[in-house]
């Protein structure tokens, strides 16, 4: 029996002291998880110089994206690390496990705007990493719809974050949004030739291109896309950039997809999605809490 | 153990869209599973649909081998199966099939709007 030492290092945060925590084990540990949740709602930072665990980090036991809907702001959260939020049916039937396809994804927003595959081809396959989950998406056919609700039709400020890797291919690929393409309503993310895309739009729109950010193509990305009536903005595991323009939105009449953008069918990424929280208003201060739970989400610490 | 570890790709004629539905009715799928639009230049009209699943042993065997499925004789199954594209594959990822089938075939994805 032995103890493998954990350090808390400071991470920034309130914390004063190092604590060494004594684990203790019966025998060899690699592969082993240890999770540490502070009181303070950060995750912690680890020093570790025992290579023979593997250690992770859980979100901070403080802060939920459901606080981001705590007052009743309009949205979803979805949250494939919660195998309880998914179902392999697309009616809701049978609990989605590893390997299994997933055909209906719950929203834990409050907002019941629940995501469903339109086919079971459609479906996205869960899959694990470790102790991170996530949802596949193959690239050719999968994507999830929620119902059209205006309620997904932003007007002023409001902000779509994702944990996710795109994995491909290169050209034009679409992550998600509420878009109609030959209306050019909505909003939509996309990927082009690896380098995120983000796009309001209406009868005036803010498209921020690609300038400012290199290929992300399988890079474990916290994605931040934020808008309001005259700027849109890109921030990439912490790193953030603004695009000024003038956004006047018009609704698309189209659900919110996730693996394609909206009702335009032409585009489908191959991606792994981690976490997607979908929300109106501006962030804040919660911006930076949002970026460090989905740090966690991909096993980055931001 | 991944149940669904059996890569399937299949491709319909437009024309056969009838058929080819009934066939996966028969087996509990929607009507909708053929979602991507195919033709040999990309340009509309689609002449071909097709479907990219990750699929269970069960599943791939029903779509290629099944003599009876629900109300479908032998016959029917075969004068349906005979009209599509099934390529089931262990060893290539669902995008890097669903483009290797196409190119077999001399197929493109229409790039319409909606």
């Amino acid at each position: 029996m032995g103890g493998i030492p954990v350090t808390i290092a400071d991470n920034g945060y309130p914390v004063t002291n190092d604590r060494t925590l004594g684990l203790p084990v019966t025998q060899a540990a690699s592969g082993m998880h240890v999770t540490v949740v502070d009181a303070g709602g950060f995750p912690v930072a680890f020093v570790n110089d025992d290579l023979s665990a593997d250690l992770t980090v859980a979100e901070g036991g403080g802060f939920s994206p459901s606080q981001l809907f705590s007052n009743g702001e309009a949205g979803a959260w979805f949250d494939p690390s919660d195998l309880t939020s998914m179902y392999q049916g697309r009616t809701g039937t049978t609990a989605a496990a590893v390997g299994s396809p997933v055909g209906q994804l719950l929203d834990k927003s409050g907002n019941s705007n629940h995501a469903v595959a339109p086919s079971d081809a459609a479906r996205p396959i869960l899959r694990q990493s470790g102790s991170l989950y996530y949802l596949e998406f193959d690239g050719v056919d999968d994507f999830l719809l929620t119902p059209n609700v205006p309620s997904l039709d932003f007007s002023s400020d409001f902000s779509l974050s994702l944990a996710m890797r795109f994995t491909g291919p290169t050209g034009f690929k679409a992550i998600a949004g509420k878009f109609v393409s030959n209306q050019q309503t909505g909003y939509d993310i996309g990927f082009s030739n690896g380098v995120p895309r983000w796009a309001v739009r209406g009868t005036s729109n803010i498209d921020t291109g690609t300038s400012g950010i290199g290929n992300q193509t399988n890079v474990d990305l916290a994605l931040i896309l934020s808008a309001d009536p005259t700027q849109a903005s890109r921030e990439v595991n912490g790193t953030r950039v603004d695009r000024a323009g003038t956004w006047t939105a018009v609704p698309a009449t189209s659900g919110f997809a996730i693996g394609r953008r909206g009702s335009d069918g032409s585009s489908y990424a191959s991606m792994r999605l981690h976490n997607l929280v979908l929300r109106g208003g501006a962030l804040g201060a919660d911006r930076e809490r949002l970026r460090t739970y989905l740090g966690s989400k991909i096993g980055v610490t931001l | 153990v991944n149940a669904y570890s059996v890569s399937l790709v299949m491709i319909c004629p437009a024309a056969a869209m009838a058929q080819v539905n009934a066939l996966g009715a028969a087996l509990g799928h929607s009507e909708n599973e053929f979602g991507v639009p195919l033709s040999p230049t990309g340009e509309e009209p689609a002449t071909h649909y097709g479907l990219h699943t990750w699929a269970t042993e069960e599943t791939a065997l029903a779509w290629t081998e099944a003599e009876t499925v629900g109300e479908l004789t032998p016959e029917q199954t075969t004068a349906v199966r005979s009209m599509l594209i099934i390529s089931p594959s262990e060893e290539m990822t669902g995008s890097d099939h669903f483009a290797s089938v196409l190119v077999d075939n001399g197929l493109v994805r229409v790039e319409s709007n909606d």
